[in-house]
């Protein structure tokens, strides 16, 4: 568990630095390092083997949690711990709040970025599937000076794999502003506590003046092909005003319809079972939120 | 010996902090992987991508060719110039078809993870490139992976040359001849026969164990001079020097073992002697250079640590009226490859088979093992060596009986707890003294089960579903010499040197190498106490064999038995000389019960005004031996052994409550419960620690750590994100009680603690989660304890429902 040779190491002050530096690679022989919670396994198992190593953490346009007429903006580099500590996200956007919150363990909150992780995509991870299901857009930027958002929906292409090409950064996560009566939620099941997610679930709800829900989305994290949305359950959460019976509905729909794998964490039956029992709590939890409960 | 109980001072009971803790805790600690010598090497050891193959070939010349590669060694390098296990010194005394293999694969590799290749570089950097170029051309063979097939006559063989992948089995009950064990077997059927109810059941426990903070570890120096010098992450350093040498074949005065005075856990895991440490030896005398290898965790848990992996099929007779008659188990463990120095695979479920019947009164027991070897890694120690399946089995059997004949299960075993002490257990386990039903009443109280009973039946009206679940342990304090000596071919007595200093310190030195359990500070309490000084003033060496007397080691809760009885005969020997010639000096009559050792005094009780500081009697004895009694010499320095004549025991008992979610099966412990005879407590705070320590690693073999093999025998558990350990919040508070009783065997009264503690722990869990389930019915035999399981259950007690 010792890392193949690494011949450059470079710590960036600035984004410009930073693809500067990408720029000076063949594509691919260079990555950038975020919080390294999971890069710097997949170097010491040789996973990867990188010739030059681009630390980004004293890249200060990269921090921090900012905000413009209700939309949000996530500095690639923001960490855990600051997004699960920041009290002024708004209801919609709970979910980024519950997830971080629950990622590994103190440690890790303290290092781990959301840029990392969604840039990373792992299937067993928490980021993707709240970023998926949150509408969040990643902005990235090329060498050239171009930039470009991509939708979560097109960004996420599959286990490891997203549309950020190998001369892009990225800078941020950007969420739009919310309607009126937005609500959401994040949770998990592992074996253990705060473990990688067995099955995780996100689920956003708009409704109107009368409780009614008008829009929902719902993404789900564990399954082997990676994060995904649970149209089926978004489509049955419609028009329902978020009671018990219409969650457990879409519950069983989205259980129902998922193609999901059998492993050591999990057979298929009981994700589907999981889906269901987390799935209802973190439903019932959107729905309350986006009543401003 | 009851003069040194009574003069036995404060410090025995005190719950001092651990003298240990500063250093460990600000970072000062000094483990294996600390260790460094000058124009040292780093070595890696390349291992089998295959559970079972044969090695057609293998070409290290790329590797050696790497810059910074010093050496590479295949098992064909070293067949002839290393001698093959099984040597007498790691050969238990019990009939077993023993496997001949050397520190590196031979002719075949026979699990994912076995030692096929060792390199040597001059970084571990350089030794991973080199491992990459190392090509071994690999011959598939089909896997044995499933016990009951292995043992199937036409199934392929692990170990060729045996014939068989029957590694061992045993008859443990009627005696030592097959027709004694039939006549035997015959009583034990006329019971069942005429029994009122009978409980029958196959009882898995999966392959799970235990994974110390620490790894392994090896550094290996040599000279021509002094030959070799060994720091091995060892629970027994004494023995495995005796190994060195005989494989080796080094000259005994030429070899030195040292175990790091800090080591991160043992469990058991650093009890054998280990094929990678041939290997360091080896390199380190061909090169005449340092060689270090540390084990990385991806190795660690692909080749030590799994223990368990038991299925016991296990009967019971019992009358309607709640009377245990006879115990009847037929297991089969899952042995693994078994090439472990002095365990091998199955002397783990061997004593599990011995210490099945607990603390009942069987009239009877028929108890029978059967060992299988398999394309896995080999079975290696964990604490609760070898009965963590035995006893989940025994008391999740008692809770059916109960169900069976509608009898709260505490009342149950209530009445069938041994009553008095000593007691010889069916299958001959000696249990020395204790009171089972005093532990048993304490736990009773403390968990208040008429209360729960009341709670319970409010939550169901709600429904809750809350449960109560009840299991005991007896342990043994210590291993005696008399199951060692057949079990491991060991001598089993504690041994220690005590060395009184000019300044009135005290050193002590211990041949055991302790990983943690706080030897430091329970020795120096039990000195403090004898000789009426502080602690502080007490130092303890362990783990080097150049400086401290022979011990089999730091295994089988030997610490509060066997060791500090040793401590504490050798401390009795030197205040016998003490009061001798101080009694001299003052120009009295008297011996060592007219003095107290009290204050840092040695006091004379006739007539306090003749008194001595203990400094100036143990400065004048060992630096001014004039004006002696008459055939005294000067010098205060003691070896003692001891070695109680039966084997001892300690006893515990567990409850647990939960509360299950019947809708997606997750359970919460909400409460657990204790009650333990430890004898006289020496300091709580580390009893405490060690009841803690063990019951979550009961938990969480029970609930989340597990060892997976695919169909390949790929291990596929090789790190902690799939290899799950309990954490802080995995896990209830654990309120610890004590009802101790004082071990009549030993000097202080002490008893050996900690090291089968968790072997209680998935019973009283698992009888908790059914009790909380009795509505459906549900009653489960298989660990690991899941929420899926459990979901699982419910669902197929519905399904009958309907």
């Amino acid at each position: 568990m010792y890392p193949a040779r690494i011949e450059h190491y470079e710590r960036p002050q600035s984004v410009a630095e930073a693809l500067a530096a990408l720029g000076r690679f063949e594509p691919g022989d260079a990555i950038f390092l975020a919080g390294g919670m999971s890069a710097m396994q997949a170097m010491k198992s040789r996973m990867l083997q990188p010739r030059c190593v681009i630390d980004l953490q004293d890249v200060a346009e990269l921090q921090g949690v900012t905000r413009e007429h209700g939309a949000l903006r996530l500095g690639a580099m923001t960490r855990y711990a600051a997004i699960a500590a920041d009290a002024a996200i708004p209801s919609a956007y709970q979910a980024l709040r519950d997830a971080a919150a629950h990622v590994g363990d103190r440690q890790v909150r303290n290092r781990g970025t959301i840029g990392g992780s969604v840039s990373w995509n792992y299937v067993a991870s928490c980021m993707p599937a709240t970023v998926l299901g949150l509408r969040g857009a990643m902005l990235l930027a090329a060498a050239d000076g171009s930039t470009r958002r991509v939708v979560a929906d097109d960004f996420f292409l599959g286990p490891l794999e997203t549309a950020r090409r190998d001369d892009e950064i990225l800078l941020a996560v950007e969420f739009p502003a919310p309607p009126a009566h937005c609500g959401s939620a994040y949770a998990k099941w592992g074996l253990i506590k705060d473990a990688l997610p067995v099955v995780g679930i996100c689920v956003m709800v708009g409704l109107d003046d009368d409780d009614k829900c008008v829009s929902a989305r719902i993404a789900l994290s564990g399954l082997a092909d990676g994060c995904q949305r649970a149209s089926a359950g978004e489509a049955s959460l419609l028009d329902s005003e978020g009671d018990e019976q219409a969650i457990a509905v879409a519950m069983d729909a989205i259980a129902e319809s998922v193609e999901t794998q059998s492993d050591q964490s999990a057979d298929a039956d009981y994700r589907r079972q999981l889906i269901r029992s987390v799935g209802r709590e973190v439903a019932a939890r959107a729905f309350a939120r986006a009543r401003g409960q | 010996m009851s003069s040194v109980e009574k003069q036995a001072g404060d410090w025995l009971g005190a719950r001092l902090t651990r003298k240990e803790d500063l250093r460990l805790v600000t970072g000062q600690g000094r483990y294996l992987a600390d260790l460094v010598l000058p124009g040292m090497l780093h070595a890696l050891f390349v291992r089998s991508e295959y559970a079972h193959a044969r090695i057609k070939s293998i070409d290290a010349s790329e590797a050696l060719a790497l810059p910074g590669v010093v050496a590479v060694y295949t098992g064909a390098d070293i067949k002839d110039s290393v001698k093959p296990m099984p040597q007498s010194v790691v050969l238990p005394n019990l009939p077993a078809r023993y496997p001949t293999f050397w520190p590196l694969a031979t002719d075949k590799v026979k699990f994912h993870g076995e030692p096929v290749a060792l390199i040597v570089a001059r970084d571990k950097y350089v030794a991973e490139d080199a491992a990459e170029l190392v090509y071994v051309d690999y011959e598939e063979l089909p896997v044995i992976l499933d016990p009951e097939r292995a043992l199937a006559a036409d199934s392929p063989l692990v170990h060729e040359e045996d014939g068989s992948n029957e590694i061992f089995a045993m008859t443990l009950t009627g005696g030592e001849t097959p027709e004694g064990q039939a006549e035997n077997a015959a009583e034990v059927e006329k019971i069942f026969q005429a029994a009122d109810v009978v409980v029958s059941e196959r009882f898995r426990v999966h392959r799970t164990g235990i994974t110390p903070m620490e790894p392994r570890g090896v550094l290996c120096d040599w000279n021509d001079a002094d030959g070799l010098t060994a720091w091995i992450t060892t629970q027994r350093p004494h023995i495995d020097r005796l190994a060195l040498i005989d494989i080796l074949d080094i000259p005994g005065e030429q070899v030195r073992v040292i175990a790091p005075r800090d080591q991160g856990g043992g469990f058991g895991v650093k009890a054998p002697f280990y094929r990678e440490n041939i290997m360091i030896a080896y390199a380190a005398r061909a090169l005449k250079r340092p060689v270090r290898w540390v084990e990385s965790r991806y190795e660690s848990l692909m080749n030590v640590g799994q223990e368990r992996d038991q299925i016991n099929d296990l009967e019971i007779a019992a009358s309607k009226d709640g009377k245990l008659l006879a115990v009847r188990n037929h297991g089969l463990a899952d042995n693994g490859v078994g090439t472990t120095g002095v365990y091998w695979g199955f002397v783990m479920p061997f004593l599990g088979a011995v210490e099945l019947p607990n603390a009942y009164t069987w009239e009877r027991g028929d108890v029978r093992l059967r060992v299988a070897t398999t394309n896995k890694a080999s079975l290696t120690p964990s604490r609760a060596f070898g009965h963590f399946p035995t006893r989940f089995a025994l008391e999740r059997a008692i809770d059916m009986v109960a169900h069976r004949i509608g009898m709260e299960p505490a009342e149950l075993r209530r009445r069938n707890l041994v009553p008095s002490l000593p007691y010889t257990s069916v299958t001959n386990e000696y249990y020395d003294s204790g009171d089972f039903l005093r532990v048993w009443d304490n736990l009773l109280e403390r968990a208040d089960l008429p209360a729960f009973r009341a709670e319970q039946a409010a939550a169901r009206k709600q429904g809750r579903h809350l449960g109560i679940g009840f299991a005991c342990g007896v342990e043994l304090s210590g291993v005696a010499s008399e199951l060692l000596v057949p079990m491991e071919n060991q001598p089993g007595y504690g041994a220690a040197t005590v060395r009184l200093d000019p300044r009135g310190k005290v050193m002590v030195f211990g041949g055991d190498a302790p990983g943690g359990q706080g030897h430091e500070t329970t020795t120096a309490q039990v000195v403090a106490s004898l000789f009426g000084i502080d602690p502080k003033d007490v130092v303890v060496t362990t783990g080097d064999t150049g400086t401290t007397p022979f011990g089999a080691g730091s295994i089988g809760a030997r610490a509060g038995s066997y060791f500090v009885s040793a401590v504490a005969n050798a401390c009795q020997e030197l205040q016998d000389k003490i009061t001798r010639i101080l009694a001299h000096d003052l120009q009295i009559e008297a011996s060592r019960q007219h003095f107290e050792f009290k204050d840092g005094e040695v006091v004379y009780l006739g007539d306090s005004s003749k008194r001595k500081t203990f400094r100036d009697i143990v400065e004048r004895i060992i630096m001014h031996p004039i004006n002696m009694p008459e055939g005294e010499v000067g010098g205060l320095e003691w070896t003692a052994f001891f070695e109680a004549a039966k084997p001892m025991i300690c006893f515990n008992a567990d409850c647990c409550i939960v509360e299950v979610d019947v809708d997606s099966g997750n359970f919460e412990i909400r409460r657990w419960v204790t009650s333990e005879d430890v004898g006289t407590l020496i300091n709580p705070n580390i009893v405490d620690g060690q009841m803690h320590g063990a019951i979550v690693q009961g938990l969480s073999n029970a609930m989340f750590e597990e060892f997976v093999y695919d169909e390949q025998g790929q291990q596929l558990s090789a790190d902690f994100e799939h290899y799950k350990l309990a954490t802080a919040a995995d896990v209830p508070d654990i309120e610890i009680t004590y009802a101790p009783t004082p071990c009549p065997h030993t000097p202080l009264g002490t008893r050996g603690i900690g090291e089968g503690r968790p072997s209680s722990v998935p019973g009283a869990l698992t009888n908790a989660v059914c009790d909380a389930l009795a509505p459906f019915g549900v009653e489960l035999t298989e660990l690991p304890l899941r929420p899926d399981r459990v979901w699982r259950a419910l669902q197929a007690a519905r399904g009958e429902r309907r």
